[in-house]
């Protein structure tokens, strides 16, 4: 991101496959910790941690992250943002993505880890505007 | 059916023709809502280059 300097734009949207139990947990939790401003953080934390993401697990991340426990717990327990996952989820299936993770570079479908060299080239290419 | 029943069907089926011609042609990422969570975003709204991620943590 830092090396394209203000002309890339990422957007993430949530996909917690069914096969893939806390993933669900994780997404909402990440949202969480979104609401107080540590979303960036907070999604870092969790793919260094994969796949411990049990209930308690993603509590300790909020408070390493120094966000308050109380409300982290009360957020993520009253599932606050499911309907935002599904939300997204329900984005991926009308658009036939299924894998995770799915990329949409200016509209061009890139399905599944890319070497960086694949992004730089598709990100190039769109910075052409092609 | 009248005449001007035929034509209102068929003038209604030319709409739907032009929607799909359209929604068809854009890009797919101009169908994507972006209004999504901005602190799921990194970047300026105006940049050139969107890049939608759907990511799974697990």
């Amino acid at each position: 991101m830092r090396e394209y300097d203000g002309r890339v734009r990422l957007v993430v949207k949530d996909l917690p496959l069914s096969f893939h139990p806390l993933a669900r947990p994780a997404a909402e939790g990440a949202r969480c910790a979104g609401a107080e401003g540590r979303y960036w953080a907070y999604h870092d934390r969790l793919f260094e941690e994969q796949p411990r993401f049990e209930r308690e697990q993603l509590i300790r991340y909020a408070v390493d992250l120094g966000l308050d426990a109380t409300r982290f717990t009360a957020c993520l327990d009253d599932r606050r943002y499911a309907a935002a996952v599904d939300a997204d989820a329900q984005q991926a299936r009308a658009l036939g993505i299924t894998a995770t993770p799915t990329f949409l570079i200016n509209g061009r479908v890139l399905v599944g880890a890319h070497p960086i060299e694949t992004f730089r080239e598709v990100i190039a290419e769109a910075l052409r505007g092609r | 059916m009248t005449g001007l029943a035929r034509r209102t069907v068929q003038r209604r089926v030319y709409t739907l023709a032009a929607a799909l011609l359209a929604a068809l042609a854009s890009p797919l990422d101009a169908q994507i809502n972006l209004s999504t969570d901005p602190a799921m975003t990194k970047g300026p709204p105006q940049a050139p280059v969107v890049i939608v991620e759907f990511s799974d943590y697990q």
